[in-house]
């Protein structure tokens, strides 16, 4: 086994752990909610964070909910940065530069710099 | 129209697991549901292009272990299904809702042709780009190590920015579609293909959300319990695609493809 299969085992446990994680986070909101109504308010959020921010602040079940998307929704972003250092740590130029692209592109995106409307 | 929790378990739960058996994907089998319930078009795709995420991350894992996802084609392909994904979603949000109807009918169409009339052609050896780019790599298959490499990036990458666009537009992984490029242009194997495509996926999927949640179409209570019955849905779905011959899941497939381009077809006439 070389060295990028390393990256693919770290990768996966990353995966795992993340969805994992979010979704008993999923569970445990909506079984605090009560099984409420579904779509209970409006609101409009600036980006991505300010959507996590909100429903994180705004009580219990909604949080744990809120958190859980969010621990699903940021893994594809986690596991460029981690394969981001590791194309730095095997020196891998070419790489470096194509996953630092995506992770800028995406960290823009994620905090709403990124808007075609 | 209001749903509660216990429904949008059972909504994800069967796509999920209609998703998983068909090839579709959830999200593909979770839009055609939520409108035919008379959820709105776009709030429909926002919410359901969160799942796709989910499910992209718990089936990726597997095909990781198995080293058949290669890491760095992803990547590269990533740079263009990303910006396919943001510029999708952005013309989603602001084109009328019949658009969407009529193109989700023609994607899931075209794909279905595509995925029949695509295949790899004759090996080739590898170009400058690929080269440089080092899409290349080796898995086990039924005990021999099996070497592959791949062609023609210069063309397949920017030909997944469709890929992209198709799936931020409308919610959907496009997994027929990125798969059928990476075959057939790249020219990487069918298993290497399906898993890096199953592995982009969720990228697109993340790039397209960052537009709807600002959209305010997004909601938690409304996204997790789909996730929820998505995951557990598409678990249940591939055990039985494992006993069920190819025959049978590529006329589910086929069936369920051809169902929701007539129902997309339809409500985007009545949304005219």
């Amino acid at each position: 086994m070389n060295a990028k299969y390393d990256l693919e085992k770290i990768i996966s446990l990353l995966l795992i752990s993340c969805v994992s994680a979010g979704l008993i986070l999923i569970v445990a909101g909506l079984t605090l909610s009560g099984g409420k109504v579904a779509n209970s308010e409006e609101y409009i959020p600036s980006s991505l964070i300010d959507w996590v921010a909100h429903g994180v602040s705004n009580g219990t079940p909604r949080a744990l909910v809120s958190l859980g998307v969010a621990f699903i929704l940021l893994t594809p972003f986690l596991r460029t940065v981690f394969s981001l250092v590791w194309f730095i740590l095997n020196k891998d130029r070419v790489y470096i530069a194509i996953t630092g692209a995506v992770a800028i592109v995406l960290l823009l995106a994620i905090f709403g710099f990124i808007s075609v409307f | 129209m209001v749903l509660n929790i216990a429904a949008l378990v059972a909504i994800g739960l069967g796509a999920g697991f209609l998703g998983s058996l068909s090839g579709l994907g959830g999200a593909s089998i979770i839009t055609p549901i939520l409108v035919g319930l008379g959820v709105p078009v776009k709030t429909a795709i926002a919410n359901s292009v969160v799942t796709i995420v989910a499910t992209s991350a718990g089936s990726s894992a597997s095909y990781l272990r198995d080293h058949y996802t290669n890491i760095r084609a992803a990547m590269y392909l990533e740079l263009f299904t990303i910006m396919g994904g943001i510029i999708g979603a952005s013309i989603a949000v602001l084109v009328p809702s019949w658009i969407l109807y009529f193109f989700f009918a023609f994607f899931l169409l075209a794909s279905l042709l595509t995925r029949e009339k695509i295949k790899p052609k004759k090996k080739r050896s590898m170009d400058k780009l690929t080269v440089i780019l080092k899409i290349h790599g080796r898995y086990w298959e039924n005990g021999r190590l099996r070497e592959y490499g791949g062609r023609n990036t210069a063309i397949g990458g920017p030909l997944m920015i469709i890929a992209g666009l198709a799936a931020g537009a409308l919610g959907i992984g496009a997994g027929a579609f990125k798969t059928a490029i990476m075959e057939g242009v790249i020219g990487l194997p069918v298993k290497v293909s399906t898993a890096t495509s199953n592995f982009i996926i969720g990228m697109t999927g993340l790039a397209a959300a960052t537009v709807y949640v600002k959209t305010g179409l997004v909601d938690p209570f409304i996204v997790g319990p789909l996730i929820l019955g998505t995951s557990i849905g598409s678990i249940i779905g591939s055990r039985i695609l494992g006993k069920i011959s190819d025959k049978k899941a590529k006329m589910v497939s086929v069936a369920l493809t051809l169902y929701i381009v007539l129902q997309m077809l339809i409500k985007g006439v009545q949304a005219i």
